[in-house]
């Protein structure tokens, strides 16, 4: 049986928290924190792509759902057309240590054409469909997921999940990984206990990182700067002098000015969430931090790319359609 | 002035006069009041870098002359930002007026401290 597996990035409404701020001098640095940036230096599509090629798909999408359903059941609808007779749907929401073999074996024992997994708080954002389900969701004309009659089997997924939209979530799996409460590794060297450094980090000698801690691929840290417990700088960014980061998160490219302490937050160019009170304030305007210009890669600094196939992952904004067709 | 504190409010404008003006109002104010300054940031949903000097300077002088400075946040937002300037550790922070009027400083008057004539020789007050 011929099975694909597409990938969505979700749309700005499954966005619980880090909307862009109301008040009219706010300036976005990014539309809105994204699924796609890694967590402990890791991609999670890649995750997922290493998923499907142990499981054998033989060939999977990228795309995004913003703004566009149509845009995807044209996709599913062609994918149907094609001969695919099932069809693995991730929507990129959450972390799981899902295994994918048990919900399809799951799905051929039930004997119906829809299957959608739940935990115990609800949906997870994955469902495998047959191809009537599509080809009938053709037929009517209608985005599949909101109007099909296939009445859906609930699969119970009791192992470990984080809805990674949500901040606070993301720090829970964040922390639950650095020591090693999940499946997730952070992505780098442990130079020592509970500390992981990524490639090419430059750590000041007066900066102390006290573990559990995670610091990506390129960052500097300046004198004084305190990074821990807990806490993850991701790649390419800036912590200067005196900065104390403890149970927070710094996203991608991100500049940390002197002084600050960053204390349960999640840091992302110029914004700040604060995760118990889900308040977010704008540090750009005050000069406190930023987004940094994205660096070029070299042949000294390796390009993100997924390790499950010889290709690599395009950005999404780079395909007219906004699929791209990744073949294992 | 209220209950004997002078109250400054923070930023009161966003032009370059007034804050100097403010600047300079909140200066003396930390440098020469007896009474307790409080400053309410609450009309204020962010600080630019010029406030955020202004704050730390008015923070640096009261803590280097005792003076009693009470800041209110008046916003969750400000608040965050206070915690993230390091501001709150160092000054108290509160949500309104009324709360920061009715703080009671924990240090005693300086007419009160005790001095080492006080102590005995086991170190306890006399």
């Amino acid at each position: 049986m011929e099975l694909a597996a597409i990938v969505m990035t979700p749309d700005e409404k499954d966005f619980a928290s880090f909307a862009p701020h109301p008040a009219p001098h706010f300036e976005v640095s990014r539309p809105f924190y994204s699924a796609l940036l890694p967590i402990l230096g890791n991609d999670v599509r890649g995750m997922w792509a290493d998923r499907f090629h142990k499981l054998g798909v033989q060939s999977f999408w990228l795309g995004s759902v913003s703004h566009d359903e149509e845009k995807i059941y044209s996709q599913l609808c062609s994918l149907a057309k094609q001969g695919v007779e099932r069809l693995l749907m991730i929507k990129l929401k959450f972390y799981a240590e899902m295994d994918l073999a048990d919900l399809l074996r799951f799905h051929s024992r039930s004997q119906k054409p829809m299957t959608e997994v739940h935990d115990s708080r609800g949906k997870l954002g994955v469902s495998v469909l047959d191809r009537p389900v599509v080809l009938a969701a053709t037929q009517k004309g209608e985005s599949m997921w909101f109007h099909t009659d296939f009445e859906p089997v609930m699969y119970p997924f009791t192992g470990y999940s984080k809805r990674i939209l949500s901040p606070k979530e993301r720090q829970e799996l964040v922390g639950d990984a650095l020591v090693g409460s999940c499946a997730l590794q952070p992505l780098g060297t442990e130079i020592r206990e509970g500390v992981w450094l990524g490639a090419g980090v430059s750590l000041a000698g007066s900066a102390k990182v006290l573990g559990p801690a995670y610091i990506g691929d390129r960052t500097l840290v300046r004198p004084g700067a305190t990074i821990g417990p807990f806490a993850s700088v991701e790649r390419d960014c800036v912590v200067d002098c005196g900065v104390t980061l403890e149970r927070s998160t710094v996203l991608p490219e991100t500049y940390l000015a002197p002084g600050l302490l960053i204390r349960r937050g999640l840091v992302d160019g110029g914004q700040m969430e604060d995760l118990p009170s889900g308040t977010v304030v704008d540090l750009q305007r005050s000069g406190l931090a930023s987004r940094m210009a994205a660096p070029r890669f070299t042949a000294t600094a390796p390009k993100p790319a997924i390790t499950a196939a010889n290709h690599s992952w395009f950005p999404t904004s780079s395909s007219s359609s906004g699929w791209h067709n990744a073949q294992l | 002035m209220t209950s004997g504190s002078t109250i400054l409010v923070f930023p009161r404008s966003t032009s370059s006069a007034s804050r100097r003006l403010l600047r300079k109002e909140l200066l003396r104010a930390l440098r020469d009041s007896e009474r307790p300054v409080i400053v309410d940031l609450s009309d204020s949903r962010a600080l630019d870098h010029e406030d955020v000097n202004l704050l730390l300077d008015c923070v640096s002088l009261a803590v280097g002359r005792d003076t009693q400075l009470l800041l209110i946040a008046g916003s969750s937002d400000m608040q965050v930002l206070l915690d993230v300037i390091r501001v709150s550790s160092l000054v108290p922070v509160f949500q309104s007026l009324k709360e920061a009027l009715e703080f009671k400083p924990q240090h005693r008057p300086a007419s009160h401290i005790c001095r080492a004539r006080d102590f005995n020789k086991a170190g306890v007050v006399r």
